[in-house]
Formats: C-alpha cells, sequence, structure tokens
C-alpha cells in the first residue's frame, strides 16, 4: 500500500518534471521570429554558425522569459502548498499574507517617482524591499505566539492598505500615461525583462523556496492540529518564521519582477493535492514542478493567442483561475451540505 | 519515566485556571485526571504536555526541568492525545500513525531505522491494521480515536497524556480504547489520562486525581476518591455508588445546587 502511494507520488512528480523541460523548450521556441530547435541549442550553446541577432533574441530576450516563467512559478506554487498545508486551507495563496500586495506597492511607488529612469531596475528592487516590509509589518502585527489566524488577518490588513496605497498612486499620477505604465505593471507579465531581472530575483526565489522545502515535516505535523504538531516535537513559531520568510523572498523576488500573477499559487497545490495522499510534504515538490508547468504554459499562451498586442500574463492566469476558484466554492458548498 | 507537575498555578489574567495542583505519574499505572466542566482538568494536561506554560511551579520530566528538556526529546518520550479529532487531509491511516515518528526520523534524510516496525506494532496493538489504507478523514469515531491513539503509540513514548479519549464513543468503543490502554499501561507506560465518566475512571484508573474550580479536591484510589461526601462536593450531585465486577459504579441521582 505505501510502495503504491510512492510510485504514484515520484510518477506525477517526474512526469511534472518532464512537463517543466518541454514548456521551457516550447517556451524558447514561441516568439515573432520563426527560429529551429536547433538554431536555439546553436544558440544556447554559443555555436560560430549562428548569427548575433538570433544568439541575440535566445539569450537576451527569450532565455530570460523562460526561465522567469519557471522560477516565479515554481515560487508562487511552492509557497501556495505551503501556505494551504500551515493554514490548512485549500483556499491560502501567497498573497494572503501581505507579500504580494507590498511588492506591487514598492514597485508602483518606484514607477510613480520615475525612479527607473534614473536607476534601470529601480522598479524589481522597490518591489521587493515593499515585499518584505509588508511581511515584516505582518510578522510583527502576528506576533511570535500568533496563530495562523492572526497571521491572515495581520496579511489581510496590509494587503488591503497596500492596494489602497496603489490606488492613491494610480489616483494622484501626474498624467495619464504614468497611470497607464502603474494599471499595465499590475497586470503582471514576462515581457521585455532581461538576464539581469533573472539575476536579481533567482537569489531570493532560491533561497526563499530552499527555506521553504525544509518545512515539510511541520506541515505534515500540523494536519493533526497544533497541540499534537508541538508534541511531535515541532517549534510552531519557528516554523511560522520560516514559512513567512521564505514566502517573503521568493513571492517578493517574483512579483517584483513580474508584478501580480493571480491564481497559480492556490491552482498548482490544488489540482496536485490528489497525488500526495493528503501529505502536504509531498505536495511542495509537486506544487513547484505544477507551478512552474503552469505559468510556462500560459506564458506561451499569452505569445501564441494575441501575437500582435500581447495579452498581460496576469490576466490570462486570473481569466482561467477565476471560474477555477468559483468551482473550488461551488465543490466546498456541496461538501458542507452533505 | 515519570512526569511530574509541582506546585502548578496558572493564570488567564487574574483568574486562577489551576491553583497550586501537584500531580505525578507512575510507571505501568494510569492517574486519572477527573472533575467537572471548568475545573482545569485540560489546563492541566497540557501544562505537563508542555503546551501551556505555568505562571508559578514547574513540571518535571523523569527529574529533569521540563524546559531544559530539548523539543525532539520531549516528543521521544511524551506523547499527548488531544481532546478534538482533528485531521485536516485525507492522509491514509498508515501515514497518520507513522507521524508519531516523526522525532526519531533524521531532519534531511527521514531515516528512522525503527520506524516501520514501531508503526505495525502500534497499528497491530489497536487492532487497526485491516484501515491501514484508508483516509483518516472517513473513517467512524471509534476507528479514529484507536488511529489517533496508535498514532501516540508509535512515538513508543514512556509517558502517554489523553485528553478525553473516550470523548463522544459509545459504550463499547469507550470499554474497547479504555482496555487497550489498560493493557498497553501494564507494559510499563505511564499513563495521565482526562476522564468524565466516573465509573469508567473508577474501573481503568489505579489512582485518581479529582479537581475542583482549580485546586486539587483529593487524590488516591478510586474507593478513597469517589465518596458520596466529595461527589456533592465537587460535582454537586447524590448519587448510588455499587459494586460490580470489583469496581465501583457511579450512578447520580440528583443534582443538590445550581450547577453554574
Amino acid at each position: 500500500m505505501k510502495r503504491t502511494a510512492s510510485l504514484k507520488f515520484m510518477a506525477v512528480a517526474a512526469g511534472l518534471a518532464l512537463g517543466v523541460l518541454v514548456l521551457f523548450a516550447l517556451s524558447l521556441l514561441t516568439g515573432a521570429a520563426q527560429l529551429s530547435p536547433l538554431e536555439i541549442f546553436h544558440a544556447l550553446t554559443g555555436h560560430d554558425e549562428i548569427s548575433e541577432a538570433i544568439a541575440l533574441v535566445i539569450r537576451e530576450i527569450r532565455l530570460p522569459r523562460a526561465l522567469l516563467a519557471l522560477l516565479i512559478g515554481a515560487a508562487l506554487g511552492l509557497s501556495g502548498a505551503a501556505l494551504q498545508g500551515w493554514l490548512r486551507n485549500p483556499l491560502a495563496e501567497p498573497g494572503l499574507i501581505g507579500v504580494s500586495g507590498g511588492a506591487a506597492l514598492g514597485a508602483v511607488i518606484a514607477l510613480y517617482f520615475g525612479l527607473a529612469s534614473h536607476f534601470a531596475y529601480a522598479v524589481p528592487v522597490c518591489g521587493i524591499i515593499g515585499g518584505f516590509l509588508a511581511v515584516a509589518v505582518v510578522y510583527f502585527l502576528t506576533g511570535r505566539q500568533g496563530s495562523p489566524l492572526t497571521l491572515i488577518l495581520a496579511g489581510v490588513a496590509i494587503s488591503a492598505f497596500s492596494g489602497a496605497l496603489t490606488s492613491l498612486a494610480l489616483n494622484m499620477s501626474p498624467n495619464p500615461f504614468a497611470a497607464m505604465e502603474i494599471v499595465f505593471w499590475l497586470m503582471g507579465s514576462l515581457a521585455d525583462r532581461s538576464m539581469d531581472h533573472v539575476a536579481l530575483a533567482a537569489p531570493f526565489i532560491v533561497l526563499g523556496g530552499g527555506i521553504l522545502f525544509t518545512l515539510g515535516r511541520s506541515l505534515d505535523a500540523v494536519t493533526l492540529g497544533e497541540d499534537v504538531a508541538a508534541s511531535l516535537g515541532i517549534n510552531l513559531q519557528q516554523t511560522q518564521f520560516l514559512l513567512i520568510a521564505g514566502t517573503a523572498l521568493s513571492v517578493g523576488a517574483a512579483t517584483s519582477v513580474a508584478g501580480t500573477i493571480g491564481f497559480v499559487g492556490l491552482i498548482a497545490p490544488h489540482v496536485l493535492r490528489p497525488f500526495t495522499d493528503g501529505r502536504p510534504s509531498r505536495l511542495l515538490l509537486l506544487a513547484a514542478l505544477g507551478g512552474a508547468c503552469l505559468l510556462l504554459a500560459a506564458d506561451i499562451a499569452v505569445r501564441v493567442i494575441t501575437p500582435t498586442h500581447e495579452m498581460k500574463l496576469g490576466v490570462l492566469t486570473a481569466l482561467m483561475g477565476a471560474p477555477f476558484f468559483l468551482m473550488l466554492i461551488l465543490k466546498a458548498r456541496q461538501r458542507m451540505l452533505q | 519515566m515519570i512526569i511530574e507537575a509541582r506546585n502548578i498555578t496558572t493564570l488567564i489574567e487574574t483568574r486562577r485556571i489551576l491553583d497550586d495542583v501537584s500531580i505525578a505519574s507512575k510507571a505501568g499505572k494510569i492517574i486519572g485526571l477527573i472533575g467537572p466542566n471548568g475545573a482545569g482538568k485540560t489546563t492541566l494536561i497540557r501544562v505537563l504536555a508542555g503546551l501551556v506554560k505555568p505562571d508559578r511551579g514547574q513540571v518535571l520530566l523523569d527529574g529533569r526541568p521540563m524546559d531544559e528538556i530539548t523539543l525532539t526529546t520531549r516528543a521521544r518520550q511524551l506523547a499527548y492525545l488531544p481532546q478534538e479529532h482533528i485531521v485536516h487531509w485525507p492522509i491514509s491511516v498508515y501515514d497518520l500513525v507513522a507521524m508519531g515518528r516523526l522525532p526519531y526520523r533524521h531532519p534531511l534524510t527521514g531515516a528512522d531505522r525503527h520506524g516501520q516496525q514501531a508503526v505495525q506494532e502500534a497499528l497491530q496493538a489497536m487492532a487497526i491494521e485491516h484501515l491501514a489504507a484508508r483516509p483518516a478523514n472517513q473513517l467512524s469515531g471509534g476507528e479514529l480515536s484507536r488511529v489517533l491513539l496508535a498514532r501516540a503509540l508509535a512515538q513508543t513514548p514512556q509517558v502517554l497524556l489523553a485528553d478525553e479519549p473516550t470523548a463522544g464513543l459509545d459504550p463499547a468503543h469507550k470499554l474497547q480504547l479504555l482496555q487497550h490502554l489498560s493493557r498497553i499501561s501494564k507494559t510499563g507506560l505511564s499513563v495521565i489520562i482526562v476522564l468524565h465518566d466516573l465509573t469508567l475512571a473508577a474501573r481503568f484508573c489505579d489512582h485518581l486525581v479529582l479537581l475542583k474550580q482549580g485546586r486539587l479536591y483529593d487524590a488516591g484510589k478510586p474507593e478513597a476518591v469517589l465518596t458520596p461526601k466529595a461527589l456533592l462536593d465537587v460535582y454537586q450531585i447524590t448519587c448510588h455508588i455499587d459494586k460490580a465486577a470489583g469496581a465501583l459504579v457511579i450512578t447520580p441521582l440528583a443534582v443538590e445546587a445550581t450547577v453554574s
């Protein structure tokens, strides 16, 4: 019985890993210029026969985009799985603890004051700072011994406040173009990102993700309630701190380079939970791979569906995610009525 | 190994939930913690489990203050079974029982030399091997209570603290669970258990601790503690006390004063 469960989990993990590889390759193949797989391979390996222009398209435009989709999708899926496990709520998602709202506000402040014209990476840097500050306030409000409920309440309050300040920036923006820039950024996109964006976000995402991956045992234990988890030797305060820090690092960095991309952190864990036999520790890996697959696929889709006027990535994930969210609510209601 | 609470006082703001209470377990014996609702039984058992820090007094595990013992070491010696039966995800019974091995697993590799054997023994001890593949959140109350006890046993503890493990069970399942517990305690396990059913407490516990409004009212053998006077004083009930199968049978007859 135990072996079958492990086999099922490993088969799904392997399938998702393969999916990530395939979608990553497809992402490199997708774009305005029609390039063959061989040209892409040569461009990536620095082959002499490839023209400078093609090498530039691949290395500076498509590769960063594919890498960011992979990293950000994985960060969102992983942190969604960790938060759902910790809060024992399938409706939890990374934005719940205020990190996305804070990162968005930081980036909007950079756009509003035109900091990007002085320093090219002002938007993502301010985003990361905004995300960290928001989460620091949430952590301070929750208190060291705060329960998951206080964490949610503090997260909702800070998200609402960040949202209000973002609206204020829009309201006060000096001209319609500035407002448009903010609105477009908020919609979330991976277009026109460079390897510098990857270099900026990747360390935070990898570090944050690494922290979240260490929480499997604790997340399994809270399945039986906080008291049992504590009696099994789990340090609840430390776990909550690491969860918040890991999410802040990975999702803060993700939001600051890509804008707000909703629903991936909600959908990926939820779809993959049936393959984990109810063990939150197993969901971490699957949701990270699943999130990467989802975002890579969505980022390919926005380029294929609307090649001339690219649809924003956040718009597509919301269009797909909102009906899914409704379905979740209906299912939950059905369960309650049974 | 024994667990001992000395002069425990806990406060919620200025209200005393526990007032200078002392209690100690005994290896191979079941200590029953009894008293009316609000007497402080759950708080006392949570203090013993290290989940609530007392405002005064200290808890000793095998003579060592609880604060000085690491969480993992404590989890290997002491298992706690809360009153609520919570299982949040559709985890299998096998995996749930195996959670009792968390304190033994290597933090990085997850290796646990005696893990499988301990889980198997716990499943056998509770006679739930046939349930191993079932999702735990689809079990009946009686099945789940045995599964959760098996999880505590998989911890291979020396002290077991259980808060009303028979709550919500029918008489057959109550008896069955306490018989399991009684058998396990004979292997040398120290058990402290909160019980509401006084007849079951009298029958299965070697020693009773009676709490009244956060204070220790009496402690001793069931026959010595469960007297008509004590039950009138603490529960404000008159009772008929009889003996059957060598143990006391307590039948409440009337409430003597307004029970708040």
